[in-house]
Formats: structure tokens, sequence, C-alpha cells
């Protein structure tokens, strides 16, 4: 049952990680899109929300050609910084994070767009900067529809498996997920290891469930 | 002079066009803009403190250019310093009265303490009758007190004059003559300059030094 552990360990990395990736990446781009009109907004919004909707090994060939040795950012990294990312962890991360990243741009962008715009020309008619304005006005009214899709994010990592499967394998303790993890128990037809790994990601989930239904939109006490 | 204003804008929305063609001169420290609803008063507002850009004109408040189309000068809200008390107040929902208050104190990305001591903040909480509100939420206040604490917070910032947008619309009758009371004591004792809008009777009464009726965009009448 060790490589359980280090499978959840494992897991619980990849997902913060891509999460935290997703937390200055999601809003950053959430927060432009919410406020900015520029040429071709419509398309990359399209293109940004595909991960929700392409099937993971569809998404995981995309980044295998991408940052596979001989792929664009592959060869770069190599030839550059001698930096291989396909069958590591690091990579997983990277599959994780773009799968789940419409999770956090979808709802960040409608938190920011459901703000009234009265708050932060409040704050800039009191002379406050732009930037110090996001994080004294914007942020901590947006905060709750934000803080339920990096949940959700956190959530949808820590499942994925389509796409990491693609670019990071399966190496046990090294890039074998929980949800790896559990179609390799099966595949070998050990009943034990995998009834005891599903228990382990079914309660994982129901956490993040729980944590991310208390925070919710609407359960905001609304000003006048 | 102490407002010298020229502004044209044209607004277009699917529906229909409006065009806001205003010009004043005034050296009234009580200015009210009076008008029905939808003559574009707001907007005149807006304009002035900097929240929206008129397509062109001018304005000059104490002789110092703020916005020339021709010139090129356009300044920020930040840098204008006008106080604006918003028709709705746009109390910041998240953060307690004497926070809201203190909001322009600081610059920084960060909002002022739950227990910041200030002796400006503490002069406007006793003026105003604020002390036992002070760690109220704004959707705990009633909409008298919910107007003075947008007052102080429009204060205490030392503003070179204050614009208000229909203060006294969402009270009712009572409140809104000892509130008129307050405000007029207050704009005397600071000698602050005023521009008040407005399409009560009532409020021009007690504030009209000078009343520019504006209709449709224009101005109507200008009465020193």
């Amino acid at each position: 049952m060790d490589e359980a552990w280090i499978a959840l360990r494992l897991t619980l990395k990849v997902a913060g990680l891509a999460t935290l990736i997703n937390l200055f990446l999601g809003i950053g781009v959430a927060y432009v899109f919410a406020r900015k009109n520029f040429w071709g907004k419509d398309v990359m919004d399209a293109v940004l929300t595909l991960p929700m909707v392409m099937p993971p090994t569809v998404l995981g060939y995309y980044l295998l050609v991408l940052i596979g040795r001989n792929g664009p950012i592959g060869a770069f990294l190599q030839n550059h910084f001698n930096i291989n990312l396909i069958f590591t962890w690091q990579a997983a991360v990277i599959a994780a994070a773009i799968v789940s990243f419409p999770l956090v741009f979808k709802a960040a962008r409608a938190a920011f767009e459901s703000l009234e715009s009265q708050y932060e020309q409040a704050a800039r008619v009191l002379g406050i900067s732009e930037f110090a304005i996001f994080f004294r006005v914007t942020l901590p009214l947006a905060w709750r529809g934000i803080l339920s899709g990096l949940l959700l994010s956190f959530a949808r990592s820590s499942g994925e498996f389509g796409a990491t499967l693609m670019v990071a394998g399966s190496i046990p303790s090294q890039t074998q997920t929980l949800s790896i993890a559990v179609y390799e128990a099966v595949q070998a037809g050990q009943d034990d290891v995998a009834n005891f790994l599903v228990l382990l990601t079914s309660v994982v989930c129901i956490s993040v469930l729980l944590v991310s239904g208390k925070l919710m939109p609407g359960r905001v006490i609304e000003s006048r | 002079m102490l407002w010298d204003v020229s502004l044209q804008k044209t607004y277009l929305s699917k529906q229909h066009q409006f065009e806001l063609d205003v010009s004043f001169q005034s050296n009234a420290a009580r200015l009210v803009l009076f008008g029905p609803s939808g003559a574009g008063k707001t907007q005149i507002l807006k304009m002035l403190s900097g929240l929206t850009t008129p397509d062109h004109g001018h304005i000059r408040f104490n002789n110092v250019t703020l916005f020339d189309e021709s010139l090129g000068i356009c300044t920020t809200p930040q840098e204008r310093a006008l106080a604006y008390v918003f028709q709705e107040y746009a109390l910041f929902p998240h953060l307690t009265v004497m926070q809201n208050i203190a909001f322009p104190l600081s610059k920084s990305w960060f909002n002022p303490r739950p227990q910041v001591s200030h002796p400006d903040v503490e002069n406007w909480l006793d003026q105003f009758e604020l002390r036992a509100l002070a760690h109220q939420y704004p959707h705990q206040l009633s909409g008298g007190q919910s107007q003075r604490v947008a007052l102080a917070r429009a204060l205490v910032m030392r503003p070179q004059a204050i614009l208000l947008d229909e203060p006294f619309s969402a009270l009712d009758e009572s409140l809104r003559q000892s509130l008129r009371q307050a405000l007029s004591q207050v704009q005397a004792q600071l000698n602050i300059p005023m521009i008040l809008i407005s399409h009560n009777p009532d409020d021009v009464a007690s504030f009209g030094d000078e009343i520019i009726e504006i209709a449709q965009g224009h101005v109507l009448a200008h009465q020193p």
C-alpha cells in the first residue's frame, strides 16, 4: 500500500502546483478579458475554453507535439537548458494546468464581470492607483467566485488521466498519479489495491466538492 | 474662474444616439445642475471627475486645466482629487464604516485594518454621528447613515471640490431636510466648492447659489 500513499502525495503535488499556476494565469487572463476589448477576443476565448470540451487525449497529443523532443518548445528547452519534460512529473503539472485552466478562467471572468463598476470607480476618484484597486476592491469582491473555480480546478487536476498519461506516462512513484494507478491496478488484476485507491480518490474528491460548495457565490451577503 | 467647462460627447447605443453638449462658467461655491433624469447630469459629473472622457472640450478648475482635448491634456481621476459622492453611495461592501472612511488615506495595496486610527477619521465619525456604527458593514446601515459615510469618505481625502450625484434621492423627506442641513454646514465650514446634481426643486432652493438647468444634454438656462 506504500505505493498508494506515494501516488496520493504525487497527485496532491501535481494538482496543487497546477492550481497555483492557474491562480496567477487564470485570474490574470480573466481580468484582461473582463475589462478590456481587443481584436480577436471571441476567438481567443474559444481557444482558451477548448480544454474543457476537447478529449484529454487529443489535448495530450497537442502537448506532446509542442513539448516533445522534436516539438518547438521541447527542442528549445532541450537545446538551451538541457531540459526534457516528457515523462516527468513536471509534464503532469503542465497537462493538469492546461486541462483545468478554463475552470478558473470562466469562474474568475464571471466574478469580475458581475462586479458593479461603481466600486472601482469610487476607488478611482478616491485617488487609489489602478493596481491597488485590483487588490483592495476588485479581488476581495470577486474572491468567492474565483475560489470556487480554483477548487474545481484542483479537483479536475487531481483526477486528470488522459493528457497526463500521454505526456508523463505511468512511472510508479515518479509520474503515476492516483487515477493512473487505479487503471494500472485494475489492468494487473490487483483488486485490493484498486479498491483502496478508489476509496482514497473518492475521499479527496468529496472533500474538495464540500469545500467548494461552501464557497459558491450566492452565499455572499449582498450589499444594499 | 472656479469652473470653466465645455463638454461634448456623443453616446451611441443600438436604439438611439444621445448628444451631450454643455458649456458653463461659474464662480459659485454651490452650483446646482438641475434637470429631469436622463438629461445627462450624471454624465457631466463623471466627465468632471475624470471617470469618462469627453470627445471634445475642456475642463478648467481654479484656472488649472484638468482636461483639454485640443492640447491633449487629460488628467486621471486620481490626479484631479475631486471627491465624488455616488447616487447609490458605492460604499465598499467588504469594509466596515471605519475602513470605508479611512480608505483614501492609504494609497498602498492593502486596505486599512479594522482597528485603523487616524485623527481625520475620528473627526468625521464624530461630526456625522457615526461613532456607534464604526464597526458595522454597509449592508447593516440605513440610507441616511450610508449617505453620511459616503460623505465622510469623500471629505477625508481633503478634496479640492466635491461632486454630489442626487445625494438625497434615495432618502425619505424627513431625512432629506436634516441631511441637507448637515451638508450645508460642512460645505460652509470647509469652504469647499460643490457641484450638486438633482431633479428635486427643494435641493435647488437649499443649495442653488447658482443654477444651471440641463435638458436633453444641453444647457437650458443659467441663473446666477
